[in-house]
């Protein structure tokens, strides 16, 4: 090594320590390092200070946040690889983990969640002469485009959920659809129209439309080509949407990388909902309808020409006391309950 | 600390050097002729905090260690019999091997104590002592520090006076190789530790090392380190699976290990010192014999001269031999952890090793062509690696079995749910740099602009790798 290669290596070694260091400095990270983990004698003694402060450093580092979104973007895109939680499929699809991967280890039987008791609950609550009551599950976005999946095993009794819930429902009287027959009949017959966007764990707004059509037609008995007429003269603007996964992977949307991974669709342009008591559709739903700002339970008012409001049911519960004393005698002629499929299983 | 961790990277490391070379320029005279070596002071301060920065307490064992040896060494040369002189050796090794032993062997030997009376029939129950941390490092430093004492007893070094005793308190704690290695001997840098030369140049060299040692760190051993924990991770691997997992383990710890000898070895150049060469292309070995001149050079040659060659080494005749390499290579095992896995990982080198002596200086093998032997030595030594990764013999033996179809030949489920074609990639590639890559040595001996900018991108890569990825252990700090 000459002696010019050896300085332009001490200087580009000392300069990268140095830019990074300056860098986070300007930031006030060793500051909050400080400010957050005060050095005391007992953190010192039994080392848990200097284990804290490596942590924050770790953690907190301003040049690794600035950086995280290029890294992430450049291993997705050039190595297919991800943090845990996303997979990344064929062609730029990613696919949430936890969407495919087995509930409970293989051998052990099915446990389901309290989803089916808040159903029950729900149904016990406002389900009489005048009010109709649908169960909607919501299929995981790989059932319906497994060409994009990546080679990944997913055991039986995963793959057999779907139907299990259907099947759970129809033995406990509950009305319910297989919507992912219907998605895949629409698929069949256009497939270049995506129900699920490459870049997102729920539907295109394309999807949810088709998805509220269907509850017209099936909850409130609008016939179905009035229910799709409505929705196709709906106003409708072109957009890029930046999609939830690409944002678990820290990917901004206005950067180039993160730009990159942003779906191109049209989204409609509607009115709010009710959201009050009174309303003829009661909508309620887990995380998957609160996608695309709420578009789900705006297409159902679009398509049905009812007025919804729309409820959330968290994760496994949903306050039902709380809604029966919200409506009283008077409960909405029409009830939905649209939750995603892996809501239903426990380990 | 760790090399690659945030703390010493863009802490520790910039404020000591800065501290290093900036203090003795501006440090007032009065000062100055108080303390005339203000370099050797910060590196032995910096030491001692990069050492205690978790573990306060593993300053006073360290500081023990030095203090005996330090001692013993002054005295062995002031003492006027021979008897006087082996009596203090035997005080530094005992101290040393008696520290080294309790904290690495006394659970161990606890166990075998207990299941052996156990297997007797006799129903002894475990003493209930709280199991020991091991301090990081003490093999390494115990090593060195030993080493210092044995080599004044020979005569091969002079000790230093007393009032050079800093000196010798910064050879046992430098921090660049204090608790992974290169084992130094105090002979190879005792001119250095007094009068060092620094120039650009050699601060260049040993960032170029630096960053080449962070580059196979981070993106080769990190990469493949979780597909080696994924096989044994395994209850029954298929065939596929184990391969993929034993060949990863191979890359993990040699990327790992070479990459963290590069570090200290450029780390040293930064102070002005030039440590030996811990590795030379270990899987271009054409033999165990040579493999071993080529892996961790620095603690094989240290059990070569001071167990190997004071046993008998190959003077006493050919089945003393044999004994002899058994016994270097059991111990030789055994220093890398207490567990019957190290002592079989041992005995299994030490038996190719005397297998190959068997066969004489010319054996059949030599005819074959280079590849074929080089693939031959890295299968065996491929195959002594998952005795040295599993946690238990018997865990071994599933790996064992599962490389020749015992459990089925299975896919390439370590890969999870990713493609298949990364981590193929990335085996192969770690494959052909480990057979066909130049060394770190070789690489900086030859210079060129291309490769000072290959390295300086792959280490900016590596450092926004390293502050990204929580997969990060540094293999040999449990050693």
């Amino acid at each position: 090594m000459t002696k010019a290669q050896s300085i332009t290596s001490a200087f580009g070694f000392l300069i990268l320590l140095g830019g990074i260091l300056g860098f986070d400095v300007a930031h006030d990270v060793p500051k909050d390092a400080l400010r957050e983990n005060p050095p005391t004698v007992d953190g010192f003694l039994d080392g848990s200070w200097a284990e804290d402060v490596d942590a924050f450093f770790h953690e907190k580092s301003a040049f690794m946040r600035a950086t995280r979104p290029y890294r992430n973007g450049w291993m997705l895109k050039y190595l297919g690889e991800t943090p845990s939680r996303i997979v990344a499929g064929r062609d730029g699809w990613l696919f949430l983990l936890e969407s495919f991967q087995p509930m409970a280890e293989p051998g052990h039987t099915r446990k389901w969640f309290e989803m089916f008791t808040l159903a029950e609950g729900i149904r016990q609550a406002f389900v009489g002469p005048r009010t109709r009551f649908l169960v909607l599950v919501m299929p995981a976005k790989w059932r319906l485009y497994p060409e994009f999946m990546p080679d990944y095993e997913i055991v039986p009794g995963r793959r057999a959920l779907y139907g299990a819930v259907l099947a759970e429902l129809h033995r406990r009287g509950m009305a319910t659809v297989d919507l992912l027959s219907i998605l895949k009949e629409r698929k069949a017959a256009d497939p270049g129209a995506l129900l699920f966007p490459p870049n997102d764990t729920h539907f295109t707004e394309r999807g949810f439309a088709l998805v509220a059509a269907v509850v017209a037609e099936k909850l409130c008995g609008v016939p179905a080509h009035q229910a799709t007429r409505r929705l196709e003269r709906s106003p409708r603007m072109c957009r890029r949407f930046p999609g939830d996964l690409p944002r678990q992977l820290s990917l901004d949307p206005k950067t180039v990388v993160g730009n990159s991974f942003a779906f191109q669709e049209e989204a409609y342009e509607l009115e709010p909902c009710f959201d009050a008591d009174g309303a003829d559709v009661l909508v309620l739903g887990d995380s998957f309808f609160l996608a695309h700002d709420g578009v789900f339970q705006r297409l159902i008012q679009r398509a049905t020409g009812k007025k919804v409001d729309s409820r959330f049911a968290g994760w496994r519960k949903a306050d039902v006391a709380r809604l029966r004393a919200v409506y009283g005698r008077n409960p909405p002629p029409y009830v939905l309950l649209a939750v995603t499929e892996r809501r239903f299983e426990g380990y | 600390m760790v090399f690659s961790s945030y703390t010493f990277l863009f802490l520790f490391l910039p404020l000591v050097l800065v501290l290093y070379y900036v203090l003795p320029l501006i440090a007032p005279k009065r000062w100055a002729q108080r303390v005339r070596d203000w370099r050797g002071l910060v590196l032995l301060l910096s030491s001692y905090v990069f050492y205690g920065w978790a573990r306060y307490w593993y300053v006073l064992l360290i500081l023990a260690s030095t203090l005996v040896d330090l001692v013993c060494g002054r005295l062995i040369v002031d003492a006027g019999t021979r008897r006087k002189k082996r009596a203090l050796l035997l005080v530094s090794l005992l101290t040393n091997l008696g520290m080294l032993g309790y904290f690495k062997y006394r659970d161990f030997a606890v166990d075998a104590f207990v299941q052996s009376l156990g297997a007797l029939g006799l129903d002894v129950s475990d003493p209930g002592w709280p199991r020991l941390v091991l301090p990081v490092g003490i093999s390494f430093y115990t090593f060195q520090s030993m080493s210092y004492t044995i080599d004044v007893y020979r005569g091969v070094v002079s000790p230093l006076p007393w009032k050079r005793s800093l000196h010798f308190i910064s050879y046992v704690a430098l921090f660049p190789q204090l608790v992974a290695g290169p084992i130094v001997r105090f002979r190879d840098i005792a001119t250095e530790l007094v009068d060092r030369r620094h120039s650009w140049s050699l601060f260049g060299q040993g960032a170029f090392f630096f960053m080449v040692g962070m580059a196979k760190k981070v993106l080769i051993a990190n990469r493949v380190g979780p597909m080696a924990d994924a096989l044994f991770g395994l209850e029954a691997p298929g065939a596929l699976d184990s391969w993929a997992g034993m060949v990863s383990y191979a890359l993990q710890i040699y990327f790992d290990f070479s990459g963290y000898s590069d570090m200290a070895i450029g780390l040293g150049m930064m102070f002005g010192f030039h440590f030996p060469w811990n590795f030379n292309a270990p899987y271009k070995a054409t033999s165990i014999t040579d493999f071993w001149r080529r892996w961790h050079i620095s603690l094989s040659t240290w059990l070569r001269d001071y167990l190997y060659i004071p046993l008998g080494g190959n003077r006493s005749g050919r089945w003393k031999t044999y004994r002899n390499l058994m016994i270097t290579m059991l111990l030789g095992g055994l220093w890398h952890g207490a567990a019957w896995t190290f002592v079989l990982w041992g005995a299994f080198h030490g038996a190719l090793l005397a297998l190959e002596r068997g066969l004489g200086k010319r054996p059949i093998y030599h005819r074959w062509p280079t590849a074929v032997r080089v693939g031959a030595t890295f299968t065996l030594v491929l195959l002594a690696w998952v005795l040295f990764r599993a946690p238990d013999l018997a865990h071994a033996g599933r790996v064992y079995a599962g490389l020749f179809g015992a459990h089925g030949w299975g896919g390439f489920s370590l890969r999870g749910p990713f493609s298949w074609r990364v981590p193929a990639g990335v085996l192969a590639c770690g494959l052909l740099l480990a057979w066909l890559a130049p060394t770190t040595q070789q690489m900086a001996a030859r210079g060129g602009w291309g490769r000072v900018v290959v390295v300086l991108v792959l280490f900016a890569v590596a450092v926004v790798e390293l502050l990204q990825s929580a997969f990060n252990p540094f293999l040999y700090y449990q050693f």
